[in-house]
C-alpha cells in the first residue's frame, strides 16, 4: 500500500487538474462579464445579475445633495434588503444610508424603495427622482419635498 | 451592425483596461521589489523570499498609509513612494543582489528544463494564461459581491477619503467586520494612489500581488523534492481551482480576501516546511515574516501565524544568543502591524463577534455535540465531485493517509500546523454565535477556499518521495544553486 497510494494520489491530481482546466474553460466562454465587459462602465455590468442596481445607485448619487442621508427599502422585492443596503452605502458613499423599516415614516433626504416590478408609491412629502425597471425589479427613488 | 459611437466607446474602454493591467502590473513590481529588499535582509539565501516578495510589499505599503494615516500626513504619491524608494536605495545592494539572485533562479530552471515541454512550456504557458486572467478579471470584472462592497472595498473607499484608518463614522453599522484588519483595504488604497484617484473597479486587483505569489512560492517549495514535472502538476491544480478562482477571476465573489489569505497561509507554511529542512535560522525569518504577513489579511490568520511562531521559537530556541535574539526582533517586527491592530481594536470596542457574542454557558454541554453533529453533517452534504469540496476531500484523505505512512518529519510539521488552523476553523463554528446553519452557508466555502493552496501542498508533500527533504538544496533549478546555502542551527 505506501508503495501504490503515492501513485494513485499522482494520478487523482492529474485529473484533478484535468477537471479544473475543463471547469475553467466553460466558466471563460460562459461569463457574461467576461464576454461582454467594454460596453458598461468599469465595475458596473448590466449584463451580470443584479448588476443593473449598482449602475442606478451611480446615477442617483448624481441627484443627490451634498450630506443628505438616503434611507433604502425593499418592499416585495427581488433584490434583498442587505443586498440593497451595502449596495447603496457604497455607491452612495459618502452619503450616510440606513435601512427603512416597513411602516416607519422616513426621515431621510432621499428614499430608495425597490419592488417586484410595479412602481412603489412616493411616502409622504416626497416626491419622485428616479424610477428604473428591469426584469421584473423596480426601484425608485424619492426625495424630500 | 454596432454603431460607430458604440464600437468607438468599447475601443476606448479596451485601451482604457490594458492601462490599468500595466498599472496593476507595475504596482506589483513596486511591491515585489519592497518585499525582496526586506526578505533579502532576513534571508540572502532563501528562495520563497521570491514568492513572498509581492505580497509583502504591498503589506508594508498598507502599513506605510495606516502610519502616515495616524501622523497626520496626507496620501499621495509622494508621501507613498518616498519612504520605500529611500530603503531601496539604501539597500540596493542588497536588492540587485536578491533580484538577480531570483533572475538566476528562473533562467537555470528554464535551461535545466531543456527537451521537456511538459514539464517547462506547458507548466509556465498555463501558469501565465491563469495569471494574465486573473488580472484581466481583477481588472474588469464587476464590483457587485456582499462582502467586497460591504467591507473591504467600503473600507479602502472609507480609508482613501478620510485618508486615514478610522472607522467611527460607522462603528455603529452591523455587518461591517470593524475588528478585521485594516491592511487589506489599505493595499487597494495604495494602488487607488498609485493611479492617481479612486477606480471602483481597481480595487479588487489588490489580490493581484498574491494571484502571482501563488505559483511562484508552489514551484519553488516543490520543484527540489518533486522535480518539475510533478511540481508543476501540483501548482497547476491550486491555481486553476475554481473555487480559488471565483475571488480573483470570475463575476461573483471578486474583492474578497479569502483568496489573499489561503495564499499568505500557503507562503507561510512553505516558508516553515523550507526551514524545517534546512534548518537555517535566516529560513525560520522568512517563514516569520510569512506568519506575520498571514496575520495581516483577515484575522483568522493569527491563528496559524501564533502556530508558526511557535514552531520557529522552539527551534530558535536551540540556536546561539545572536540568533535568538534577531529572531525575535524579526517575530516582533512581523506580528507588530497586526498585534497593535488586535490592541486599537480591543479599545475601540471593535470585537469579534465570537468573543463578544458567544453565550459560552448555553454552547456547552450536550447542545456542543449537537453543533458538532451539525457542522459535520453540513461538510457531508454540500460535499460533492459536481463542486470543488469532493476534490478537496479526497485530496485532503489522501495527504492524511500518506502522511500516516510515511512520517517524514518536516511534513508533519507543516501539516500539524495546518490541523490547528482546521481546529480553528471548526471552534469558530462550533462556539459561533450566529444561527449556526446560516453562518455554515454563508461561509463553508470561503473557508474551504482559504485551505485549498496549502491542501494541495500538503498532499504534493506527502507525495514526495522519502528522503528527498533537501529544501531546495540539490533541486530543479528554481531553488538553491543561485542563492548560495545557510548553516543550520
Amino acid at each position: 500500500m505506501p508503495r501504490v497510494l503515492p501513485r494513485i494520489a499522482l494520478a487523482f491530481a492529474v485529473i484533478w487538474l484535468l477537471r479544473n482546466l475543463a471547469l475553467d474553460a466553460g466558466t471563460a466562454l460562459n461569463d457574461a462579464a467576461l464576454r461582454a465587459p467594454f460596453g458598461a462602465p468599469f465595475a458596473t455590468h448590466s449584463v451580470v445579475s443584479n448588476g443593473r442596481v449598482q449602475e442606478v445607485l451611480i446615477s442617483l448619487a448624481g441627484h443627490l445633495g451634498p450630506g443628505q442621508s438616503v434611507e433604502v427599502q425593499v418592499v416585495n422585492g427581488r433584490l434583498g434588503a442587505d443586498y440593497l443596503r451595502w449596495q447603496a452605502s457604497y455607491w452612495l458613499f459618502p452619503h450616510r444610508v440606513t435601512p427603512l423599516e416597513t411602516g416607519r415614516r422616513p426621515r431621510a433626504g432621499v428614499v430608495v424603495i425597490a419592488t417586484s416590478g410595479s412602481q412603489p408609491a412616493a411616502p409622504d412629502g416626497y416626491h419622485p427622482l428616479t424610477i428604473d425597471r428591469w426584469d421584473g425589479a423596480c426601484v425608485a427613488s424619492f426625495s424630500r419635498d | 451592425m454596432v454603431p460607430a459611437s458604440r464600437r468607438f466607446r468599447e475601443t476606448e474602454n479596451l485601451l482604457f483596461a490594458a492601462a490599468e493591467m500595466l498599472a496593476v502590473l507595475v504596482f506589483t513590481g513596486g511591491c515585489y521589489g519592497l518585499g525582496r529588499l526586506v526578505t533579502a535582509l532576513v534571508s540572502a539565501e532563501n528562495p520563497l523570499g521570491a514568492a513572498l516578495a509581492a505580497p509583502l510589499g504591498a503589506a508594508l505599503l498598507a502599513v506605510e498609509l495606516w502610519t502616515a494615516g495616524a501622523l497626520g500626513v496626507p496620501w499621495n504619491r509622494a508621501t507613498l513612494l518616498s519612504p520605500p524608494i529611500l530603503a531601496m536605495v539604501m539597500g540596493r545592494h542588497k536588492v540587485v543582489r536578491a533580484i538577480t539572485m531570483d533572475a538566476i533562479g528562473v533562467r537555470r530552471w528554464w535551461v535545466a528544463g531543456r527537451g521537456d515541454p511538459l514539464g517547462r512550456e506547458t507548466v509556465l504557458a498555463l501558469c501565465a494564461l491563469f495569471t494574465g486572467l486573473c488580472l484581466y478579471g481583477l481588472v474588469v470584472q464587476p464590483l457587485q459581491a456582499p462582502d467586497a462592497v460591504a467591507i473591504w472595498m467600503f473600507k479602502a473607499k472609507l480609508f482613501f477619503f478620510q485618508s486615514r484608518v478610522d472607522l467611527a463614522s460607522v462603528a455603529t453599522e452591523p455587518g461591517r467586520h470593524l475588528e478585521y484588519p485594516p491592511f487589506y483595504p489599505l493595499i487597494a488604497d495604495a494602488l487607488y494612489i498609485m493611479v492617481g484617484g479612486l477606480r471602483e473597479n481597481l480595487g479588487k486587483a489588490a489580490a493581484f500581488p498574491f494571484v502571482l505569489a501563488l505559483p511562484v512560492g508552489l514551484m519553488v517549495t516543490l520543484a527540489s523534492t518533486l522535480g518539475r514535472r510533478l511540481a508543476g502538476l501540483f501548482t497547476l491544480v491550486a491555481v486553476s481551482s475554481p473555487l480559488c478562482l471565483s475571488q480573483v477571476y470570475i463575476s461573483g465573489f471578486l474583492g474578497y480576501a479569502d483568496y489573499a489569505q489561503g495564499v499568505a497561509i500557503v507562503l507561510a507554511l512553505g516558508c516553515l516546511y523550507r526551514a524545517e529542512t534546512s534548518r537555517a535560522p535566516g529560513d525560520y525569518g522568512v517563514a516569520l515574516l510569512a506568519a506575520g504577513l498571514t496575520a495581516m489579511i483577515k484575522q483568522e490568520g493569527m491563528v496559524l501565524a501564533l502556530a508558526v511562531v511557535t514552531v520557529c521559537a522552539f527551534r530558535l530556541a536551540r540556536a546561539g544568543v545572536a540568533r535568538r535574539r534577531s529572531g525575535a526582533v524579526v517575530a516582533a517586527a512581523a506580528l507588530l502591524p497586526a498585534l497593535t491592530w488586535k490592541v486599537i481594536a480591543a479599545r475601540n470596542g471593535y470585537h469579534t463577534d465570537l468573543f463578544a457574542a458567544t453565550d459560552i454557558q448555553r454552547l456547552l454541554g450536550p447542545a456542543l455535540i449537537g453543533r458538532a453533529i451539525l457542522i459535520l453533517g453540513f461538510a457531508v452534504h454540500v460535499t460533492s465531485f459536481l463542486n470543488d469540496f469532493g476534490w478537496i476531500l479526497v485530496g485532503a484523505v489522501l495527504a492524511a493517509e500518506l502522511l500516516v505512512l510515511r512520517r517524514g518529519r518536516e511534513t508533519s510539521v507543516v501539516a500539524a500546523v495546518l490541523f490547528v488552523q482546521l481546529a480553528a476553523y471548526f471552534l469558530a463554528y462550533l462556539f459561533t454565535p450566529y444561527p449556526l446553519e446560516w453562518h455554515l452557508s454563508t461561509s463553508f466555502d470561503r473557508v474551504v477556499l482559504q485551505l485549498v493552496p496549502s491542501l494541495v501542498l500538503l498532499l504534493a508533500l506527502a507525495v514526495r518521495p522519502v528522503g528527498r527533504d533537501d529544501g531546495g538544496r540539490n533541486g530543479a533549478g528554481l531553488t538553491a544553486p543561485a542563492y548560495g546555502s545557510s548553516k543550520g542551527i
